[in-house]
C-alpha cells in the first residue's frame, strides 16, 4: 500500500565498537537491531544501502577542524589532560578504540539519508546509527562526539527552505537546538524530561530561540514518568500546531529510545507501542523524513523499538513473536517484540493533567508568535518549491520575477488545480 | 509582561547583531579564550547585590510583574548612595589627582569600585537578562575595546558632558567588576555605547595614560578569574543551584547556514555507498523460489542444512543470496550459475575463533575489563577490537560466559575487591541478566554446570512456563539458526573442554 520509498542505512561494522567499561551507550545494539530487522523481512521493503563514511572535511560543516582534528589523531592512551580539559572529555565521552572511525560511520549515514531526500531519492530514509543530538561545535557532550543531525540538516538546508528537527529522546536536544539558535530556517521541537539537574539540563520551555530564530526552538519539558497517552496528548496538537504554523518541506525526527519504560538511564514510561505513535505520526505527514537513533541504554529495548519503528515505516505488521536471529537469548524471557517493561518498577506519572494542558497552551501561544514574527524565508522562498523541481533549474532565476513560469506550472500541478490551466479563468485574455 | 519584551527585542536584536558580528572571526584558539557565563547566583556572591535576576517558572507563568522588585531596588539603590553630583565632584577630583594617589585609591582598595552603583544600570541589566538571547560569549577584544574607550573617557573627564561621564564611569565599573558572572550582555550593551561614544566625540589620546596600565592590570587579573571561570565549565558540573544551564549563543556555538536554497553542483562527496537490496525490482515469488534454488545449491555443496530447512518449509533470507542477485542484475540464472561456480561472495561474517583465542580473550576480560582496546593489545591480538566487540557480545550469553562470570564471582569473593561504583552497577546489571541466563540454561545446551544456587531454584516452574508460553520461539531456535548454532556450538565445545 505505501507508496513511499523508504531507504535504510545498513553498515555491518558500526555495532562494533565500544565505549569502555561501565558505559552506558552501547552500539552494538545497532547490530542487534540490523538482524532484528533483516530477520523480520523488512529489508524487502526497502531500499538498503551501505552508507559513505564521512570525511573529516564533512564533519567540520559543522565542528571545529581543531576539535575534529584532535579526533582523527587522539588514540586511547595518547589523551593529555589538556586534552581532556579543552575538549571535555571524560566519563561521559572517553576516547575508545575507532572512535573516528564510529562517528564517520554514524555521521556518513545521516549526511547520505540527507542527500537522497534532497534528491528526492526517497522519501523516508532511516538511519539508527544516528542522531546524536548532544555533540557542539567546539565539544562532545553527553556520548555524542559529532552532531550528524547538524551536519544532515546543513545539507537538507541546501534544498529545503524549512527544516523541521523533532527530538522524542528523554533528554533534551541541546545540540541541535543551539546549533540552530538564532535562525528561522530550522524549528527545532523537544520533547524532555527537564528538571532535576536531569542531563543536560537545557530545554525550559522559556528557551525559544534569539535573534532571527525566536520563536522557532520550541522546547516541551515533561516530567519523569510520562505514559503514552499523555505523552502523545502533548505530542499530536503540538506538532500538528508546528506544522500549521511554520510548514516545514522536510522532517528530521530523532527518535532517542531512551524514553521507553525501563530505560537504564531514562525516567519516562513509554511503551514501544507509544513511543512509535509519534514516529507514525510524523511519518503520515506526508512530509519527507529523515528518522535517526539516538539515545536508548537497555539494549533489548531500543532493538525492539526501532525495529517496530522500522516496520511502522514501511506500512508493515509484523508478528510479535519475534524472529530467530542471533541475539535472541537477549529478548528472553518473553521473546516478543511489545513487552511491558514498566511493570516492578513503575516511574510514577508526575505530570498532572493541567501541567500538560499548561505546556500544550504555552507552546501554541510561542507558535504563535512564530507565524507573526516576520521571516526573510517566508518572502523570499516559493511556498511549494520542490527539490526536484529546483534539481532542473540550469540558469539563475530572474530575480525580478517573482515566480517563474516553471513555478506556477508545477504548483498546479502539485495541487489538483481546479482549473484546466493557468488562463482558464482569465478573461482578459484571449479576447 | 509579553508586550514589554516585544518592545525591547527589536533593540535587543540589533545588539546582539553588532555583537555577534564582532565576533564572528574566531580566532585560534577562541575556544578556549571564550567565556562561557553560567547564571548561578552562587557564583556571584561577591556581588550579591548584582545578582542576576532570573525569571522563576512561577513567575512567567503568572505574567508576573517585575514593577516591585524595580521599585525595591531603587529604594535600594537610594539607600547606597549616591547623589550624581556627588559623585560628579568626585570624578572630577580624581581625574584632578596625581596618577600615585589615584591608583593607590583604586590599587590598595578595589572595592571602591563597587562602591557606587547606579539603579539605571541594574535595571538595564535586568532587562537584558529577561531578554532570551543570553549572549553568553565575550570576545577578549570586546572587552579591551570596552576598557579602551572607557579609559580614554575618564583621562579626558573634564571636558565631556557630566551624563556621558557619568555613564562612562559606569562602564568602567563594569568591566572592572566583570569577573566572569554578569552575563555578557551587560558587556555588550557597554561595548556598543562606547562604541558610539566614540564616534560622537573625537578624543586625543596624546598623553600616554597611566591609567590604562591601571586597567590593563586589572583586566589581567579579570582574564585570570575568567578563564578559571572558564576551567569550571569544562568540568561539566551541574549547576549547583537548579541544574539549568543556558543555550549559548555565538560564533564558536551557532552551526553556519547555507545561502538560501540553491543548487551546489559539486556533490559534497563522491557517492560510494552500494547497493546491497533493492526490493522493486523482483516478484516476492521468484526471490523465495531462488532462495529455494539457491539454498539446494549451497546443500549440494555442504549437506549441512538441508534436511532441515526441506523438512519445515522454512525460508529464511540468505543475505548473501539477495547481494549476488544484485550483483547479476536481478538475473536469477546468472546469480544461480555463479553460487554453484562457489564465486565467493564478500562476506562479513566473523571467522571461527580457535579456543586458544577464546582463552586469552577471557582471560583478557578478567584482566581489563571490558577494555577491548587493552584486550587486543595484550591478549587477542588476532582480532580486531571490532570482532571482539562482535564477539563479547554473542559469547556473553553462552553456557562459557555464565561459567566465566561464576569463577569471576567467587574470586571476587576470595580478594574482596572493591570496584568503583560504576562497575558495581555494571556487575549488577551483568549477575541481573545472568540470573535469567542460568534459568534458561538447561533448554538448549547439554552441558548444563549448574553452578550457584540461583540457577537450582530458578530451574524448574518459571522455566516450564516460558517454555510453553514461547514455544514457537523456542523451536524456531533449535531449527532455523545454522548460523547461530553454529556458532553456539563452537563455544560451547570450548566450554565443554574446558570442563572436562
Amino acid at each position: 500500500m505505501s507508496s513511499r520509498k523508504v531507504s535504510y542505512a545498513f553498515c555491518g561494522e558500526v555495532g562494533n565498537f565500544h565505549y569502555g567499561p561501565g558505559h552506558p551507550m552501547k552500539p552494538h545494539r545497532l547490530s542487534v537491531i540490523h538482524h532484528l530487522v533483516m530477520n523480520y523481512g523488512l529489508h524487502k521493503k526497502m531500499s538498503i544501502f551501505r552508507p559513505y563514511k564521512a570525511t573529516a572535511q564533512d564533519m567540520t560543516r559543522f565542528h571545529d577542524s581543531d576539535y575534529i582534528d584532535f579526533l582523527q589523531k587522539t588514540l586511547p592512551g595518547n589523551v593529555s589532560l589538556q586534552d581532556h580539559k579543552q575538549f571535555n572529555l571524560g566519563d561521559d565521552c572517553p576516547i575508545f578504540d575507532g572512535l573516528f572511525d564510529f562517528c564517520s560511520m554514524y555521521t556518513g549515514a545521516s549526511l547520505e539519508g540527507a542527500q537522497k531526500l534532497n534528491h528526492n531519492q526517497s522519501d523516508i530514509c532511516i538511519n539508527w546509527s544516528g542522531g546524536l543530538h548532544h555533540a557542539k561545535k567546539f565539544e562532545p557532550s553527553g556520548f555524542c562526539y559529532v552532531n550528524d543531525i547538524v551536519i544532515s540538516i546543513l545539507e537538507l538546508l541546501k534544498y529545503h527552505p524549512r527544516v523541521l528537527y523533532i527530538d522524542i529522546d528523554v533528554h533534551h536536544g541541546d545540540g541541535v537546538q543551539e546549533a540552530f539558535y538564532l535562525t528561522d530556517r530550522v524549528m527545532t521541537v523537544s520533547f524532555h524530561k527537564y528538571g532535576d539537574k536531569f542531563f543536560p539540563g537545557t530545554g525550559s520551555m522559556y528557551e525559544i530561540g534569539a535573534e532571527s530564530g525566536r520563536y522557532y526552538s520550541v522546547n516541551v519539558p515533561f516530567k519523569e514518568g510520562i505514559d503514552d497517552q499523555s505523552y502523545f496528548q502533548v505530542f499530536k496538537p503540538v506538532i500538528s500546531q508546528v506544522m500549521e504554523f511554520y510548514r516545514p518541506t522536510v522532517i528530521v525526527l530523532q527518535c532517542g529510545a531512551d524514553s521507553l519504560a525501563g530505560d537504564r538511564l531514562g525516567c519516562f514510561s513509554l511503551s514501544t507501542r507509544g513511543h512509535g505513535d509519534c514516529v507514525k505520526f510524523v511519518k503520515e505527514l506526508n512530509v519527507p523524513t529523515l528518522i535517526l537513533g539516538g539515545g536508548g541504554y537497555t539494549l533489548r529495548n531500543v532493538a525492539r523499538c526501532w525495529t517496530y519503528e522500522t516496520s511502522l515505516c514501511v506500512d508493515e505488521q509484523i508478528s510479535n513473536e519475534l524472529p530467530m536471529n542471533l541475539y535472541i537469548e537477549f529478548f528472553k524471557p518473553e521473546f516478543v517484540l511489545h513487552v511491558d517493561e514498566s511493570q516492578g518498577r513503575r516511574i510514577e506519572n508526575a505530570n498532572s493533567k493541567q501541567y500538560l494542558e499548561a505546556i500544550t497552551k504555552h507552546t501554541y501561544d510561542i507558535l504563535k508568535m512564530c507565524q507573526n514574527s516576520p521571516s526573510v524565508q517566508f518572502m523570499s522562498i516559493p511556498e511549494d518549491a520542490l527539490p526536484d523541481e529546483k534539481d532542473r533549474i540550469t540558469e539563475e532565476p530572474d530575480a525580478d520575477v517573482r515566480m517563474s513560469q516553471r513555478d506556477i506550472d508545477s504548483m498546479v500541478e502539485k495541487n489538483n488545480e481546479f482549473y484546466d490551466d493557468e488562463n482558464d479563468n482569465d478573461k482578459n485574455e484571449g479576447d | 509582561m509579553k508586550e514589554e519584551e516585544n518592545e525591547t527585542s527589536p533593540k535587543d536584536e540589533e545588539k546582539l547583531k553588532e555583537c555577534t558580528s564582532k565576533t564572528e572571526s574566531p580566532q585560534p584558539g577562541s575556544s578556549k579564550d571564550c567565556i562561557s557565563f553560567q547564571n548561578s547566583p552562587e557564583s556571584s556572591d561577591a556581588q550579591s547585590k548584582d545578582a542576576l535576576f532570573e525569571p522563576t517558572v512561577d513567575m512567567l507563568v503568572n505574567d508576573f510583574d517585575e514593577e516591585q522588585t524595580l521599585e525595591e531596588e531603587e529604594a535600594l539603590a537610594a539607600k547606597e548612595h549616591v547623589d550624581p553630583t556627588e559623585e560628579l565632584s568626585d570624578l572630577q577630583r580624581e581625574s584632578e589627582m596625581p596618577i600615585e594617589e589615584l591608583l593607590k585609591l583604586y590599587g590598595c582598595a578595589p572595592q571602591a569600585f563597587n562602591s557606587n552603583s547606579s539603579a539605571s544600570r541594574k535595571r538595564r541589566r535586568r532587562r537584558e537578562q529577561l531578554s532570551p538571547a543570553k549572549i553568553s560569549k565575550v570576545d577578549d577584544e570586546a572587552l579591551k575595546e570596552n576598557l579602551k574607550s572607557a579609559e580614554t573617557i575618564s583621562t579626558s573627564s573634564t571636558v565631556v558632558d557630566p551624563p556621558v561621564n557619568i555613564q562612562n564611569e559606569e562602564n568602567a565599573e563594569d568591566s572592572a567588576e566583570e569577573d566572569g558572572t554578569t552575563t555578557a550582555t551587560t558587556n555588550t550593551t557597554n561595548y556598543i555605547e562606547n562604541q558610539s561614544l566614540d564616534d560622537e566625540t573625537n578624543y586625543d589620546d596624546e598623553e600616554p595614560s597611566e591609567l590604562k596600565k591601571l586597567y590593563t592590570g586589572l583586566y589581567e587579573n579579570n582574564e585570570l578569574k575568567l578563564l578559571a571561570d572558564d576551567e569550571d565549565d569544562l568540568d561539566y558540573i551541574p549547576d549547583e543551584e537548579d541544574g539549568r544551564k543556558t543555550i549559548m549563543v555565538g560564533s564558536d556555538y551557532q552551526a553556519v547556514i547555507p545561502d538560501s536554497v540553491k543548487y551546489d553542483d559539486a556533490l559534497p562527496y563522491e557517492n560510494e555507498d552500494k547497493l546491497l537490496w533493492d526490493p522493486s525490482k523482483v516478484k516476492d515469488d521468484d526471490i523465495e523460489d531462488y532462495l529455494f534454488k539457491f539454498s539446494t545449491a549451497v546443500n549440494g555443496a555442504t549437506n549441512h542444512t538441508s534436511s532441515q530447512s526441506t523438512e519445515t518449509k522454512h525460508l529464511r533470507d540468505d543475505e548473501q543470496a539477495l547481494l549476488l542477485l544484485v550483483q547479476c542484475g536481478n538475473n536469477f540464472e546468472e546469480a544461480l550459475r555463479r553460487r554453484r561456480l562457489g564465486v565467493a561472495v564478500p562476506t562479513n561474517t566473523m571467522s571461527i575463533w580457535s579456543e586458544e583465542e577464546c582463552r586469552n580473550f577471557e582471560s583478557g576480560l578478567r584482566l581489563y575489563g571490558k577494555s577491548f582496546h587493552e584486550i587486543q593489545a595484550s591478549k587477542v591480538t588476532t582480532r580486531s577490537v571490532g570482532e571482539l566487540v562482535e564477539f563479547y557480545y554473542l559469547w556473553k550469553k553462552t553456557d562459557r560466559a555464565d561459567l566465566f562470570a561464576s569463577k569471576a564471582r567467587l574470586e571476587k569473593k576470595k580478594y574482596n575487591i572493591n570496584p568503583c561504583v560504576t562497575d558495581l552497577m555494571e556487575k549488577y546489571l551483568e549477575e541481573y541478566d545472568n540470573s535469567g541466563t542460568n534459568r534458561e540454561r538447561e533448554r538448549d545446551r547439554s552441558v548444563s554446570p549448574n553452578l550457584n544456587s540461583n540457577s537450582m531454584l530458578s530451574a524448574d516452574s518459571k522455566r516450564h512456563h516460558r517454555e510453553t508460553s514461547s514455544g514457537i520461539a523456542n523451536n524456531n531456535h533449535n531449527q532455523h539458526s545454522p548460523d547461530k548454532l553454529k556458532l553456539m556450538k563452537q563455544i560451547d565445545e570450548g566450554a565443554a573442554i574446558k570442563t572436562e
